[in-house]
């Protein structure tokens, strides 16, 4: 079967944005465009994947046809996808299953996402779609509550309390200040992190993520073309995608996510390779709450050694055996919620061709593990990337 | 009748009389007794019915405007337009009787809570604001709602493999439903900020300070989040306990939605 390869990437950067969805698209897709080594016109695009919630509404219906329009690849087979804050993550898996099946050789994954030009009464209407509308949010629950509560039965069943959180805020925080295209590029302290204004107790200001305006694109393309158009391919060597219930409460535990690691077994088995073999993760911190769990759900830490791994900065970029979210993560670089995951991957891509900024820039990157959660944790896609295939 | 024994039952004042109960709130406002944060007059009904069915078996219900027949008829109490056996009668103030010859009750006893004039008036003012807002995202219509308010007040519940399913799955619709105790463990908890609450409370979020939300372990293995009721100051703690009650939870487009809300037991 057919090898594919990311040719191309590329995105906005993420932030309170002047752009709308259509420029943001643009933007970002000719980035990706303008990214392939020898040159690639957007008429030889075949299909178009785009991740997004259409958070807010400025075009719910046939978004992906409006962004193909402003980005010069008009005619071609295109959907929106949508899987709350994991949509692109699993765009980009539907790109990837496109040429697997010899439908098509050069395909469109991206995401994008306007969050920040609505009125806050009208936003609040918006954050926290994903969970159980019925279930969950006639009991107060967004999703800052509902991690919160993730967070505190995790303080209960193991050795851990807030501070590891701070811990992952910090690192974060820390990486994504040498981000340019990062949300909040500001470094904060451990003391300013720890006394954060209460948003869901025992979640702080610091422990969430912000609302984000953003749209990312990449060009996957079958092994054939990806030699003739690119230099150096970044290789997608597994791919792996999982769900759970949608509602919290229905789950068989509240302090791991049972989705990534269905979605992680897949993908380890596909690229023949283990959590020791990744140099390098983007995973879903939407909370840090979120970031404990996915190193153990990934298996980079072991059961209940989430909040350990945190506190001992196992994380932090080129300290140890792995680095977490060398971007700043959602919690930094910021989460315009269906671009989250093909950003993800454009990060992964630049990192393993050396293209970050050079003071983030992981060294001797092989392979790069990229984590996209849907909502609390109802679907995930988990993508392996590599040099070499 | 006059009733000489009243009980704190729900977190309401339950009186029970040879005739029938009488259930008042436990709030008071200028010698007036008034609803409390999230109670109204559909909320003392089941508590009175609750108590009633605890003595003697109830066969049919007819209720009075104020209260909602379809929450009563979901709780699981057989709701007629006439000739009921028990008749619901809704006081002027925030308390109400249930007998058989529609007689209103009432009590000697001077029990109740004083509540803040401030905090009641713009509780009230809250609530009717919220029933005039519309959605502009999430939506529960009246449809949904109405749908699974059965399952939602009477915690009706699948059994799969030994192990209790609540709320249950569509795909089993055919199974036998079982109604599981009104009571729970908390598992966890959480209080949001002001800010932090869903759309639908963000009116009367920040008079309560915040609003806290138990996850629960209730029979069987099922789980499930709920409100803390009245929004008091009890602590949510891990392991313990609590029971489940009636309250409204939010209105929109005119319509309260209800449903079952914790108590510290």
């Amino acid at each position: 079967m057919v090898d594919v390869a990311i040719i191309g990437a590329g995105q906005t950067r993420y932030g309170d944005l002047p752009s709308t969805l259509k420029g943001m698209w643009a933007e970002a897709a000719q980035k990706a465009i303008a990214s392939v080594d020898n040159g690639l016109g957007p008429s030889l695009i075949e299909e178009a994947h785009i991740g997004s919630t259409a958070f807010g509404g400025e075009q719910i219906g046939n978004t992906a046809a409006l962004m193909t329009e402003h980005s010069g690849m008009e005619g071609i087979s295109v959907r929106r996808v949508e899987n709350a804050c994991a949509s692109s993550g699993f765009a980009f898996r539907d790109a990837w299953m496109t040429i697997k099946s010899g439908e098509a050789d050069i395909v469109v994954a991206g995401g994008i996402e306007k969050m920040n030009d609505l009125t806050p009464q009208r936003k609040r209407f918006w954050l926290g779609v994903s969970g159980d509308t019925e279930w969950e949010r006639l009991a107060g629950l967004t999703f800052p509550a509902t991690y919160a509560l993730m967070a505190r039965r995790y303080f209960h069943e193991f050795d851990s309390n807030h501070d590891d959180l701070v811990h992952v805020a910090v690192k974060n925080h820390a990486h994504g200040f040498a981000n340019e295209v990062a949300h909040i590029r500001k470094e904060v302290s451990f003391d300013k992190a720890a006394s954060g204004f209460m948003v869901a107790d025992p979640l702080t200001l610091y422990d969430c993520c912000p609302t984000s305006d953003g749209a990312s694109c990449v060009i996957l393309a079958a092994d054939h073309v990806a030699r003739k158009l690119s230099d150096t391919p970044v290789w997608v060597k597994g791919s792996g995608a999982a769900s759970d219930y949608l509602a919290l409460h229905d789950r068989e535990s509240f302090t791991q996510v049972l989705a990534s690691q269905r979605a992680a077994k897949k993908a380890y088995s596909m690229a023949g390779l283990a959590a020791k073999d990744i140099d390098l993760a983007e995973v879903h911190d939407c909370f840090t709450i979120a970031e404990v769990m996915a190193c153990e759900d990934l298996g980079f830490a072991k059961r209940g050694e989430g909040g350990l791994f945190a506190r001992e900065g196992r994380g932090i970029i080129n300290q140890g055996e792995i680095t977490i979210n060398p971007s700043g993560g959602l919690k930094s670089k910021g989460h315009p919620l269906g671009s989250t995951g093909v950003g993800q991957i454009v990060e992964a891509f630049k990192q393993l061709r050396d293209e970050v900024e050079p003071s983030r820039q992981v060294r001797d990157v092989e392979n790069t593990l990229c984590h996209n959660v849907g909502g609390s944790g109802a679907t995930c896609a988990v993508h392996i990337l590599g040099r070499e295939i | 009748m006059a009733a000489n024994e009243c009980i704190p039952f729900h977190g309401h004042i339950l009186c029970l009389t040879p005739s029938g109960v009488l259930v008042r709130s436990r709030f008071i406002l200028d010698g007036d007794r008034v609803h409390g944060p999230d109670s109204d007059h559909t909320c003392l009904a089941i508590t009175g019915l609750c108590a009633l069915a605890d003595e003697c078996e109830i066969t049919t219900i007819q209720c009075s405007d104020d209260v909602d027949a379809r929450v009563i008829s979901a709780y699981g109490f057989n709701v007629v337009t006439q000739n009921g056996e028990w008749k619901i009668v809704a006081h002027k103030d925030a308390s109400l009787s249930i007998t058989r010859d529609s007689s209103m009750l009432n009590s000697l006893a001077d029990d109740g809570e004083e509540m803040d004039s401030t905090f009641y008036l713009q509780m009230r003012s809250a609530w009717d604001e919220e029933l005039r807002s519309v959605s502009q995202g999430a939506y529960v219509s009246e449809q949904q709602y109405l749908s699974g308010l059965e399952s939602r007040l009477r915690l009706l519940a699948q059994k799969e493999g030994g192990k209790y399913i609540w709320p249950g799955r569509e795909n089993n619709s055919q199974h036998a439903t079982f109604p599981l105790k009104r009571k729970g463990i908390v598992e966890s908890w959480t209080r949001t900020s002001a800010a932090g609450s869903p759309s639908e409370f963000a009116l009367r979020s920040p008079l309560l300070d915040g609003m806290t939300t138990v996850l629960l372990a209730l029979e069987g293995g099922a789980k499930g989040a709920f409100l803390l009721a009245d929004d008091e100051d009890a602590v949510a703690e891990i392991g313990s306990h609590v029971e489940l009650v009636i309250r409204r939870i939010y209105g929109q487009e005119g319509l309260i939605r209800y449903g079952l809300k914790a108590r510290c037991s």
